[in-house]
């Protein structure tokens, strides 16, 4: 996070060339105040700034003020559970008033129509391939597809009915992956269990995966 | 790597698992694919992201504001402005430099609005309670019998709003000044040369306590 401090990207770029307000004045000797500063906190005074009075004088400044500052970085203050269950609230509130319809996938339930919202639905296959060592899920789109798209057959082994089923649907998911684990076989695997947990959790035949890995991490 | 869905034989159906894990999966997950998820609509992953990174929100907004109850105020409605927006988010900065620009516009425009109203003096302490101990053996309610710390604090509550905003993001927060220029719509220059100005300020203010 601290990529300011102490780097060639850091100093050299107040000088006299902004607006007078942005404006660092240099100290009487010539050097670059906040330079001084900078190099005071850090421990990095030069020789000419270790001699130079009006060098230590910002350096005496800078240490004065550092060590209070210190403190009061190191104070952690914590908002209230209140809050976050507030923003919660608001934002289950919000996600229930502002569904759509177009949100809302079809189910072959044998009680009648019934519909389950995609962000529920991905939140399942996700959910899976969370549960699969060394792959993490992170973005699962599921849409419906017109009856006989793909010959109207779902990829698992499924109750699915070639050319009449109007509750098939495709997945697009991306993954991560641990660094090491073997990528094709893990992809299979994935594309195993989102068909399975697409018709065993969801009752939603699985018509196509589209599984992209999009980063790999390492184990801490 | 992509794969397509081409069918492939598998017998039988693997086994879904079905229990949840007793630990949210999401809170191994990182800020990248929560800020996925959530703006897919998944509630779970934004509520994640929201615990992960209401602690430092919450300090930044109070040491803008000076008090709690705005700080709880501006943190909340800044939560909620983040997922209304997060489809707006690209992921070209990191998700906490987003946020602290959500919280910093927020502070600002609370200041703003509130400076017609009331004066800077009004503005009450941090109340102690609400500072966990910094550190193991640190004297409890460090804040009220740390003299130079009520100093520093009251003295930032002077600086102009744009000085404090860099300053807190600076030298409390850590951040450097590219990503304090990103937060607070400025150029890197104009945010040196207002770290300097705030420090100089507050500097003067602190001799009197070396």
């Amino acid at each position: 996070m601290e990529v300011g401090r102490g780097t060639p990207g850091a100093t050299g770029t107040g000088g006299t060339s902004g607006p007078a307000d942005e404006r660092i004045e240099p100290l009487a000797c010539g050097r670059d105040a906040a330079d001084v500063w900078d190099h005071a906190v850090e421990g990095t005074l030069d020789p000419h700034e270790r001699e130079c009075p009006h060098c230590r004088a910002a350096a005496a400044d800078a240490l004065g003020l550092d060590g209070v500052v210190h403190r009061m970085a190191a104070e952690r203050p914590v908002p209230p559970p209140s809050v976050l269950d507030g923003v919660m609230q608001a934002v289950l509130d919000t996600v229930t008033a502002e569904l759509r319809p177009q949100d809302l996938l079809a189910l072959d339930s044998p009680a009648g129509p019934a519909r389950l919202s995609r962000p529920a639905a991905a939140r399942v296959l996700r959910h899976v391939v969370d549960g699969m060592d060394g792959m993490r899920a992170r973005s699962c789109r599921i849409e419906p597809v017109a009856a006989g798209a793909n010959g109207g057959r779902p990829l698992g082994n499924g109750s699915g009915t070639a050319g009449a089923d109007p509750f098939g649907v495709t997945v697009a998911i991306t993954v991560t992956a641990r660094f090491g684990v073997d990528l094709a076989s893990v992809t299979a695997r994935v594309r195993q269990m989102v068909v399975a947990a697409g018709e065993q959790a969801l009752g939603v035949p699985v018509r196509s995966v589209d599984i992209a890995v999009v980063d790999l991490w390492d184990e801490p | 790597m992509r794969t397509r869905g081409a069918r492939e034989d598998v017998c039988p159906p693997p086994a879904v698992p079905a229990a949840p894990d007793p630990v949210p999966v999401e809170r191994a997950l990182d800020d990248t694919t929560l800020v996925v998820r959530a703006r897919e609509g998944d509630v779970r992953a934004f509520s994640e992201l929201a615990r992960r990174h209401q602690a430092a929100l919450y300090r930044l907004a109070l040491r803008l504001v000076g008090n709690a109850a705005d700080a709880e105020d501006a943190l909340q409605e800044s939560l909620l402005d983040a997922w209304r927006r997060l489809d707006r988010f690209r992921g070209d900065s990191a998700f906490t430099t987003w946020a602290y620009r959500i919280v910093t516009n927020r502070c600002l425009d609370l200041l703003r609005r509130r400076r017609a109203t009331v004066s800077v003096e009004q503005v009450e302490e941090v109340a102690p309670e609400r500072l966990a101990a910094p550190e193991a053996g640190a004297p409890e309610h460090a804040a009220e019998v740390d003299a130079g710390l009520a100093a520093l604090r009251a003295a930032l509550r002077t600086l102009p709003d744009d000085q404090r905003a860099c300053f807190v993001l600076r030298e409390l927060e850590g951040l450097g000044y590219a990503e304090i220029a990103e937060i607070t719509g400025s150029s890197e220059t104009a945010v040196r040369g207002r770290i300097h100005r705030a420090r100089r300020a507050l500097a003067g203010v602190m001799r009197s306590w070396r």
